[in-house]
């Protein structure tokens, strides 16, 4: 029954025309663990404007939708609100951390960027994350 | 005079830093831009340490980084990218890193709080 409701997710999610947004970064982590995905962190402030910009533009984007969902088990936390590693640190936002299930940080981006910009951020996850490089 | 002096130095200054960085930016633009993304983003590949690890590790640290790749080995060997550029694009590269301070898309460099 498990393995049924995570495939079903599973499916759901590949078709899903926004990102699949977990609750809070506990169950990402659970999520990314079951699916064998990797975890993307989307750390918003209150009234960040580009934060806004980031999700509503190159976050809807079809191509970015289906690569973070066939990818990682996302979540969107509130900077000094919500619960989540103290190693994820952001003097500003939006602040991106790319994370493997075990929370080790692949990666992490600052700021917006739109699509054509976006491609090249997970580009150079994967990368990184093919690597075995920890940063 | 002392004081106009200075000033006239230090607009001089100025002036040469923007120059340095926009020459970078510019070279940038012409050789990397197709495969890694808008000036800011490509220079964000990579943390400061990083790029100096990679420009200490060559003495063609560019053409080295992409030594399996024809395609981008092909652009690089152009007459363009003399060694004068390439020290433009290693300072733009460096000045620009992922944690160099400078912030994509917000106003002021100021993201939210």
């Amino acid at each position: 029954m498990k393995y049924f409701l995570i495939l079903l997710a599973l499916s759901f999610s590949l078709f899903a025309d926004s990102i699949e947004w977990n609750k809070d970064y506990k169950t990402a982590v659970e999520i990314a663990k079951e699916t064998d995905k990797l975890l993307f962190v989307f750390i918003t402030s209150k009234n960040c404007k580009f934060c806004k910009k980031l999700k509503e533009t190159t976050l809807k984007d079809k191509n970015i939708v289906k690569k973070i969902n066939e990818t990682y088990s996302s979540v969107i936390v509130m900077k000094d609100r919500d619960t989540f590693p103290p190693k994820l640190n952001a003097k500003a936002t939006p602040m991106l951390y790319f994370l493997d299930k075990d929370e080790n940080i692949i990666d992490y981006s600052l700021g917006y960027w739109d699509v054509f910009d976006f491609n090249f951020v997970l580009k150079d996850v994967q990368k990184r994350y093919l690597k075995g490089m920890k940063k | 005079m002392k004081n106009i002096f200075l000033s006239i130095t230090i607009l001089l200054a100025a002036q040469n830093l923007y120059a340095y960085s926009s020459k970078g930016m510019k070279v940038y633009k012409k050789m990397c831009l197709s495969c890694h993304g808008s000036p800011y983003r490509g220079a964000k590949m990579h943390t400061i340490d990083e790029w100096e690890e990679i420009y200490e590790a060559s003495k063609t640290p560019i053409k080295h980084l992409h030594k399996s790749d024809a395609e981008a080995l092909k652009i690089l060997d152009a007459d363009y990218f003399t060694k004068k550029k390439q020290s433009y694009l290693k300072d733009f590269l460096i000045g620009n890193a992922k944690d160099a301070g400078s912030v994509p898309g917000c106003d002021g460099n100021y993201c939210g709080s």
